[in-house]
């Protein structure tokens, strides 16, 4: 039943899959090459010069294996979503079991853009001549990717098994949590003088410090450091 | 050399032999002479770069080398690449006819004015053009913002007509600019500093010539002694003690005079764009001969110059004031305008919602 | 499995597609680069002559140095144009941190100079306010000197003090310089002599820098050292790549380290070109790692510090002999309990890994829930 589902999976995910793999692969391979350009050009402390070059690349590959997590997960329910989740009641198989199967089925395919951004890493890192100090992580790299898009696309895919109605209402509270939090956290600390932690800052403490959940995310994204 | 410090402890405990590394000795003659032979290695060095990247530059140049043509328009003359040609001369044209009078009876004078003009791609192959042959140089690129907010080619007629009057009236006029917004002038000259520059914003005329700097710049007219005491006492506290010391007399004495000129340097209260206002205002009201006196008498004062142009300046600066500075707001509020606009937008949208498939049945 | 084997062929060509623009863009990167920074040639002669010019200035001054330390004088003055507003600051330092020194075990002389002193040609090339340290021999004896230079004012006034809050024209690069800090290094000088031959090796070679510091009375806490993605703190953007290293674990680093100079050095050879403490310093790990001779001798006592000082062993040698602790493993200590733990990679700490398990394992069973949940349709 399991190759099944993953051969259904497959066949709906490879060619929206596609384009997540080229630029998994090629959003390591240029940063790096970019930072190892100006590393070449600067005479004065290069090593500082490599990592702040890399440094502006940071914020990227959270966001991609976000992506990749979500349009992995997205296009796991969206024949169920299509159907109306008839299909699931016609088989012989309890829900639950229907459900850990393509969640498997669709985690496999989580592994195609992280294998993409390890050989890109590997093969930027390769011909790299780093400054004293400084080594290139490719293989931890590509692990902390794989499991940032993992979570991503548990989270979204356990959105989208319910209705639209819960994720819009789940979406929607989340941001008027952000937004009203915002507001409102603004006027007491300006009419009370008090120092209220903002929506957004709970919320980054929450998820991305240790130990929320998403701590993988807020972690150390340098392909090359110390 | 100057005398130095120097603290001694003199030595008293035997020091058990440390391998203290042996003094070099310098010559500083032979320093001295291989600075010298360096520096000028060094000049020499940087007259070759700059060398080559001329050479490399000129060779780029003529490697992306455009065909030129030419077009004239009014009293410019337009050299522009050849596939741009009629587009450029339609622009010109186009400005040329729009151009306000005042510009247009500058023609005579215009005449020969030579203008490169660039449009997207060949900016940089006729901008190098533009430098070896010392003509003034015209980059159109629509794409950039401040394309938006003024249109280049009536700058080039502004600037270029502006070129033609006398450098006391430009250097008094300062940044070129005709500006159009009364709601900007009516506020620079609201906030103005100075007693001087609110009699100016009430109506007073005499008030008015002195704030615009007809009557030459002199700050001991446009600010009185208490208010020049209070800018250094805000702006220039460290001053203060010399602002007294230099200026407790009257304040026309030579040495508060200097004192000002020197280390306090006021700006006048109104700015560029006021006198900008004033002058297209009266330079508007003008026949073509008195433009040409205007731009053409080299020997008057700037008020002189501004009393025989408007006739009588009094008068011009009466209307100048009614005009730009009195007159209430003819366009409809900013807010109004975006509730009419919030509501129509909403009809459309409301429109295309009951027009929803989802609501179709069958 | 034709499919499959399709969408391969596709991502394969794809990658190559995208690698190939990827090396055009890194090309035409590399061009612009190359026209914005000046020929190799030009930028070496400049360093080249930056050099000669600071090395006459440095001669210039060493020379009337070791000419006043010669001629025994007791009494010190300020020069005359030294400001009003600092001579008697500078004066009152200087005497009290000779005086903390009595009797001192070597000549110890301290200046103040103008920093027109040795300059040639005669344009300004005025690097800022510092100071610089030195020692060597004179008559065979051994001396530290410390050499203020001052900043050129209004008048023909210079300035200059040893303490920041005090004079705009202070060399002091540290906010809490007392009047002991005048000394900076000539301190262990002054206290226990002419270090020996391998300690005075690593204080020529970068170790200066470590010796030029008090311990602060209320020493700060320790922040994190990097923001989220990873990205630096800008403060410790200044530091030495490899007291990043150091501050991961990398022992060997460490060591590396404490054996590089940072910042301005002295030109000159010979002598025990020791340190300069300029406004604009650089640091390897930060501005506290100027107390680690002063923490070493806090930790282990004078006694055994006096053994290490004087130890004519290489730097390691004489530490592990003296304190018996290797300097390595000390000194990542050290590091760490000051200036934070660095993250070694983007390797995944343990909690983290297991902290996403369980959110994984969670949101699964989120999944199967929701799921049961729903009715077609």
């Amino acid at each position: 039943m399991f190759t099944q589902t993953l051969l259904l999976h497959w066949k709906v995910a490879r060619w929206p899959l596609l384009p997540f793999v080229l630029i998994a692969f090629g959003l390591p391979l240029l940063a790096l090459r970019m930072a190892a350009a100006f590393n070449e050009a600067v005479v004065f402390a290069p090593g500082r010069a490599l990592l702040g070059a890399l440094e502006i690349w940071t914020p990227f590959f959270p966001f991609l294996a976000f992506l990749c997590g979500a349009a992995c997960a997205l296009s796991v329910w969206a024949w169920d979503h299509r159907a109306n989740h008839v299909y699931a009641l016609t088989i012989p198989l309890p829900r639950w079991q229907y459900v850990l199967l393509k969640l498997g089925a669709g985690a496999l395919l989580v592994f195609l853009p992280a294998f993409a951004v390890l050989a890109g890493a590997l093969i930027g890192s390769s011909g790299l001549t780093l400054p004293d100090g400084l080594h290139a992580y490719p293989v931890t790299f590509a692990f902390r990717f794989l499991l940032a898009a993992m979570i991503a696309y548990a989270a979204i895919f356990a959105l989208a098994a319910g209705t639209q109605r819960t994720t819009t209402l789940v979406l929607a509270g989340l941001v008027l949590f952000l937004i009203f939090g915002e507001i409102g956290a603004g006027y007491l600390n300006d009419a009370l003088h008090t120092r209220l932690p903002a929506p957004f800052e709970l919320l980054e403490a929450a998820l991305l410090r240790w130990p929320g959940p998403f701590n993988v995310y807020g972690g150390n994204w340098m392909l090359i450091d110390v | 050399m100057s005398r130095f410090a120097c603290a001694l402890i003199a030595l008293s405990l035997l020091v058990p032999k440390q391998s203290v590394a042996q003094n070099v000795e310098y010559d500083l003659a032979e320093l001295r002479a291989r600075i010298d032979s360096l520096s000028a290695l060094q000049q020499q060095l940087r007259q070759a770069a700059s060398v080559r990247d001329s050479v490399a530059a000129a060779t780029r140049t003529e490697k992306s080398s455009v065909p030129l043509d030419t077009a004239v328009v009014g009293p410019f003359t337009l050299i522009t690449s050849a596939r741009d040609r009629e587009h450029v001369e339609r622009l010109f044209a186009r400005a040329w006819s729009d151009a306000p009078g005042t510009i247009k009876a500058a023609e005579q004078r215009l005449r020969g004015s030579t203008w490169v003009v660039a449009l997207k791609s060949d900016t940089g192959a006729l901008q190098t053009f533009a430098k070896q042959e010392k003509l003034q140089f015209l980059p159109i690129i629509y794409w950039r913002v401040d394309s938006f907010a003024e249109d280049p080619v009536e700058r080039v007629l502004l600037e270029a007509t502006v070129q033609t009057f006398p450098r006391e009236v430009r250097q008094w006029l300062g940044r070129v600019s005709r500006p159009t917004d009364p709601q900007k002038l009516r506020r620079e000259l609201a906030v103005a500093p100075g007693e001087k520059a609110q009699r100016c914003h009430a109506g007073e005329v005499e008030a008015c010539i002195d704030v615009l700097g007809l009557r030459g710049e002199r700050w001991a007219v446009w600010y009185t002694p208490d208010e020049i005491r209070e800018y250094v006492r805000r702006f220039a506290p460290n001053l203060q003690e010399d602002f007294e010391g230099a200026c407790s007399e009257p304040p026309d004495t030579e040495v508060c005079v200097r004192f000002v000129e020197t280390r306090l340097r006021l700006a006048p209260p109104v700015g560029s764009r006021i006198r900008a206002s004033f002058l297209w205002h009266v330079l508007d009201r003008a026949s073509p001969s008195d433009l040409d006196r205007f731009a053409s008498d080299t020997t008057a004062t700037l008020e002189q110059r501004m009393r025989n142009v408007a006739g009588d300046l009094e008068a011009a600066v009466r209307s100048w004031h009614a005009e730009v500075i009195e007159a209430p707001q003819q366009s409809m509020p900013a807010t109004a305008r975006a509730g009419i606009a919030s509501v129509i937008w909403f009809v459309v949208a409301a429109g295309f919602a009951t027009r929803s498939t989802r609501w179709r049945l069958g | 499995m034709a499919p499959g084997l399709k969408w391969l062929a596709a991502a394969a060509c794809g990658c190559i597609v995208v690698a190939l623009l990827i090396q055009r863009i890194e090309q035409r990167y590399r061009e612009d680069l190359r026209s914005e920074v000046e020929p190799t040639q030009v930028r070496m002669l400049a360093r080249e002559l930056q050099r000669l010019r600071v090395l006459h200035e440095e001669v210039t001054r060493r020379d009337s140095v070791r000419t006043a330390l010669r001629s025994h004088e007791t009494a010190f003055e300020i020069p005359q144009n030294l400001a009003r507003a600092d001579a008697a600051q500078v004066n009152a330092d200087i005497q009290t941190a000779l005086a903390s020194i009595q009797p001192a075990e070597t000549r110890i002389g301290v200046f103040v100079m103008d920093p027109r002193v040795g300059r040639y040609p005669a344009v300004s090339m005025f690097l800022g306010p510092s100071v610089e340290f030195y020692a060597g021999q004179v008559d065979e004896q051994p001396y530290c000197a410390v050499v203020g230079i001052g900043a050129e004012q209004q008048q023909g006034e210079i300035g200059f003090n040893f303490r920041s809050n005090r004079s705009k024209a202070s060399a002091a690069s540290v906010d809490r310089t007392s009047a002991e800090n005048v000394l900076g290094p000539c301190r262990w000088w002054g206290v226990y002599g002419a270090p020996g031959a391998g300690i005075e090796q690593w204080l020529t070679n970068g170790g200066a820098g470590f010796s030029d510091g008090t311990i602060s009375n209320s020493p700060g806490a320790v922040t994190a050292r990097r923001k989220v993605f990873g990205s630096r703190i800008s403060a410790q953007e200044t530091g030495a790549v490899q007291a990043e290293a150091c501050l991961a674990g990398r022992l060997d680093q460490c060591l590396a380290t404490i054996n590089t100079k940072a910042g301005r050095h002295l030109t000159f050879r010979g002598d025990v070109a020791l340190h300069v403490r300029s406004r604009w310093p650089a640091y390897r790990f930060g501005a506290d790692e100027r107390a680690m001779l002063t923490q070493i001798e806090r930790e282990f006592g004078p006694e055994k510090f006096a053994r290490f000082w004087h130890s004519g062993d290489s730097l390691e040698v004489a530490f592990a002999s003296a304190f018996g602790v290797p300097l390595d493993r000390w000194v990542m200590q050290w590091a760490r309990s000051q200036f934070g733990v660095e993250p070694r990679g983007p390797s995944v700490p343990a909690g983290t890994l297991l902290v996403s398990l369980f959110s994984l394992g969670m949101l699964v069973l989120v999944a199967v829930a929701i799921a049961e949940r729903r009715q077609p349709g």
